[in-house]
Formats: C-alpha cells, structure tokens, sequence
C-alpha cells in the first residue's frame, strides 16, 4: 500500500509536468473541462528548476514536451543530463544518454508510470476535482492549487500549485512542494497547440 | 570468484584430474588473501603518503553525480544523486532522486544516520546506512592506522590501513586522479572496490592531482552490486 502511495505520487509529479498541456483557463471547473476538450496535441519547451536546502542555487534542467490524447506523452530533457520518457499505449520507457548513446532504464519506478496514465487523461481534461487524493481549489490570478486529502501523502508531496496562462490551454508554471525545503518549479515556454504529431514520437527516439 | 564444492569434485575425478583441482583450489584461496605489497626504498614513502592523501579531499565539497545501477541482466537504472561531505568532520548529506526532480532520499550522517524523507525503496534504515558506507569508502581518508606502504604487483603506490574492526582498506594510487580504493574483509576477501578515472578540472580543488569525473563502486560477494558515478558538478563549499 505504503508502494503503491509511493508510485501514486511520483505519477502525479509526472502528470502535473504534462499537464502545461490541455488545461484551458477558465472560472470554472466546468468550463476548464470544456476548454481543455479543445485540446488534441501540445509540444512545449520547458525550464525545471529543483530548489532544496542541500543546494545554494536550483540544479536547472531544460527540455521539451510532446503531449497527444488520449494519453501519450514525450518529455525530452536536453541538459543537464539527456534523457527522454515515453510513455504511449500504456507502456512506459525511460532512455538515458550515455557514452555509446541512449540506454534504456530498468528502473523499478518506470512501472508506476503504467498507473500515470490512466490519471493523466482526468487532468489533461481539466479534471483537477476529480482526482481522489487532492483537493483542488480554483484561486484568484488564474492559480489552482491541489492539496492532499490524506496526510501520509503529504508527507511525500506537500501541495501543488499551478499557475494557467492567459492563453486557453495553456499552463504557464508548476510548482510541486515537497515539503518546506525542496520544491520543482516548471516553467512552460513556447507552447504550440493541436499541430500534428506522429504517434512514432512516442514510440521511439 | 566462488569457490567449487570440493567434495563433489573429488568423487569423480582421476588423480591427475584432483592434482589440477587442488592447484586450482589452492589459488583460488591465494586469491581471496590479501595481496602481498613489494617493499619500496624509504625515501619513497613520503611520496606515496601524499599521493594516497591526495585521494581525499580536504573541507567541504558538494558533488552532482548522475548514478548509474546496474543490475543483474546487464539492466541500467538511473538516478541524480546530490552529496555534501565534510572531510574533517565525516559528516554526509545526500539526497538521491529521479532525473524528472522527485527526491526518493533525503538523509545525512553525523555519527549515525537521519533519514529527513525516504520513499520506499529508500527509506529502509538498513539501505541508508549501508549507502552512507559507501560514501565514506568513496571520499573519506580511512579511519584506522596506516600499517603500510608500498607497490603492487602493477607498479602501482598502495598505502593500507587497518581499523578496529580489522577490515583492511588499501588506497592505490597510480597518474593523476586515476585511483582505486579497495576494502577487505577481516578474512582477507575483498568486498568492496572502488575506482576514479575520467580525470577534471575542478575551480577551487586544493588537490594536486584533478578530479575524477567518473567513479565505479562494486560490492562484491552476496550482495553484489555495481554503481558509476558520473560527475556533473563538484563545487568547494565554505565550512557553513
């Protein structure tokens, strides 16, 4: 169960990255439903920026997202370290950038992301009050900010905020708290909605 | 290398065959000894001191590696790790996590070890300390005394301490930051290696010798493991 939570919350911090993707901006969740409906492809260039005690300035890392519906999702680090997560079809990959090129990661975690997909269609619908283990509440100045309903898994992720752009569709930053010394920012730039994406881009690399 | 079960051996071998055996199984135990070290002249040894002193990085250093696990089956698993040592004051922080940014491990060592946060698997006590183990095999000068020095058989310098706990570490020391730390047991088995290579140049370093930009660490016997830590940033930190 204790796993299981575990994986949970590193699907949500996984979904909320792809989620700069189909939430349109609206008062409402109804209308944020509705906008976000609109939505059938984003690619994204992005700026993570990981703040934590232990570091005296945020390891910042750059790269690129491809989102399509249902539930296909390419996010491309370009540096510091080379890496790209597909996930497509239900199935998850992660490939890092090695000496003789990418490699493929084995890495128990991976297959949590299974489980990310089936969430990341309620949030890339705009269906932040229906996720089962937060509380979603829509703030003034376009912010939504999801909080944990129980407290074990506050433990793990403290709260989440995100800021909607002006742009319908568009989510212009995340921030998810870890707790009060270490949070992920993630800024998204450039975003270009509905273009035509292959399916290989989530395949293969 | 693991030892055959000499009894089933012996049963159905000839008695040429049980000579090769016995000269077989005899080296086999030479192997697991501790490697004999080839005295040098004296005034050698001031040198050899330094260059294994050399090894260890004096203050307070922070360190971005990308780790990579490998796995039975030639599997690769990745992760960031962040570290902070204190060479004076033995003390580690480290915060291990996903390339996306999801911190699995946050814990430090100051005599014992504090897990601040650990997701499963990385908040086992038992995981965190032996990591911690590791770490201070990798960057700290062995605790213990400093029983002796010479080369080995490759013409490499090796200094070897021995602590309480008779385990024997052996720092052996070749050009520049090509060096390997070699831990054994109080029966002479190796169980752990670590080597540094990939040599960098890093701002603020007092040492001599550059920095590796990569270092293997392999646990050897039952619990086998290999990690290589491919530094991303290594950074002189002020004592607070």
């Amino acid at each position: 169960m204790k796993v299981k939570k575990s994986y949970s919350t590193l699907s949500i911090f996984f979904l909320i990255a792809a989620s700069c993707l189909s939430i349109g901006w609206a008062d409402n969740w109804d209308q944020l439903k509705n906008d976000a409906g609109q939505v059938n492809t984003v690619r994204c260039d992005f700026i993570q920026e990981k703040h934590m005690k232990i570091l005296a300035n945020p390891l910042v890392s750059k790269g690129v997202l491809y989102f399509k519906v249902p539930g296909s999702l390419r996010w491309e680090y370009m540096s510091p370290i080379r890496s790209v997560l597909l996930m497509h079809n239900g199935k998850t990959k992660r490939f890092v950038m090695r000496k003789d090129g990418f490699i493929e990661d084995s890495s128990a975690n991976l297959q949590a992301m299974g489980f990310v997909l089936k969430e990341i269609t309620m949030w890339l619908n705009g269906r932040f009050d229906e996720n089962p283990q937060f509380t979603a509440t829509l703030k003034a100045g376009h912010k939504i900010l999801l909080l944990p309903k129980e407290k074990s898994f506050s433990m793990m992720i403290q709260k989440i905020e995100l800021m909607l752009s002006d742009r319908p569709g568009i989510i212009k930053s995340v921030k998810i708290f870890e707790n009060e010394n270490s949070f992920t920012k993630l800024v998204f730039k450039k975003s270009i909605l509905n273009d035509k994406i292959d399916d290989s881009m989530f395949q293969k690399l | 290398m693991k030892m055959v079960p000499s009894v089933i051996i012996f049963a159905s071998l000839s008695m040429k065959s049980i000579t090769f055996w016995l000269i077989l199984l005899l080296g086999t135990v030479s192997c697991t000894g501790l490697p004999k070290l080839d005295p040098v002249n004296l005034s050698t040894i001031p040198e050899i001191h330094k260059r294994c002193s050399d090894v260890f990085l004096e203050g307070k250093w922070r360190f971005v590696h990308l780790i990579e696990f490998t796995m039975p089956g030639n599997k690769k698993s990745f992760v960031i790790g962040i570290t902070v040592i204190s060479q004076e004051e033995r003390k580690i922080e480290s915060v291990i996590m996903t390339i996306e940014g999801f911190v699995f491990l946050d814990a430090y060592y100051d005599q014992k070890v504090v897990i601040n946060r650990g997701i499963p698997p990385f908040d086992s006590i038992d995981f965190v300390r032996g990591m911690m183990d590791d770490i201070k095999l990798m960057f700290f000068k062995p605790e213990g005394s400093l029983v002796e020095s010479g080369m080995s058989g490759d013409g490499s310098h090796v200094c070897r301490f021995t602590n309480d706990a008779d385990r024997v570490i052996d720092v052996i020391t070749n050009n520049g930051c090509d060096w390997e730390i070699r831990q054994y047991n109080p029966g002479g088995t190796l169980t752990k290696t670590v080597k540094a290579d990939h040599c960098k140049k890093v701002p603020d370093s007092p040492n001599k010798i550059d920095f590796p930009g990569r270092i293997k660490l392999a646990s050897h016997g039952i619990n086998r493991y290999a990690l290589a830590f491919e530094l991303k940033e290594a950074k002189r930190l002020t004592k607070d």
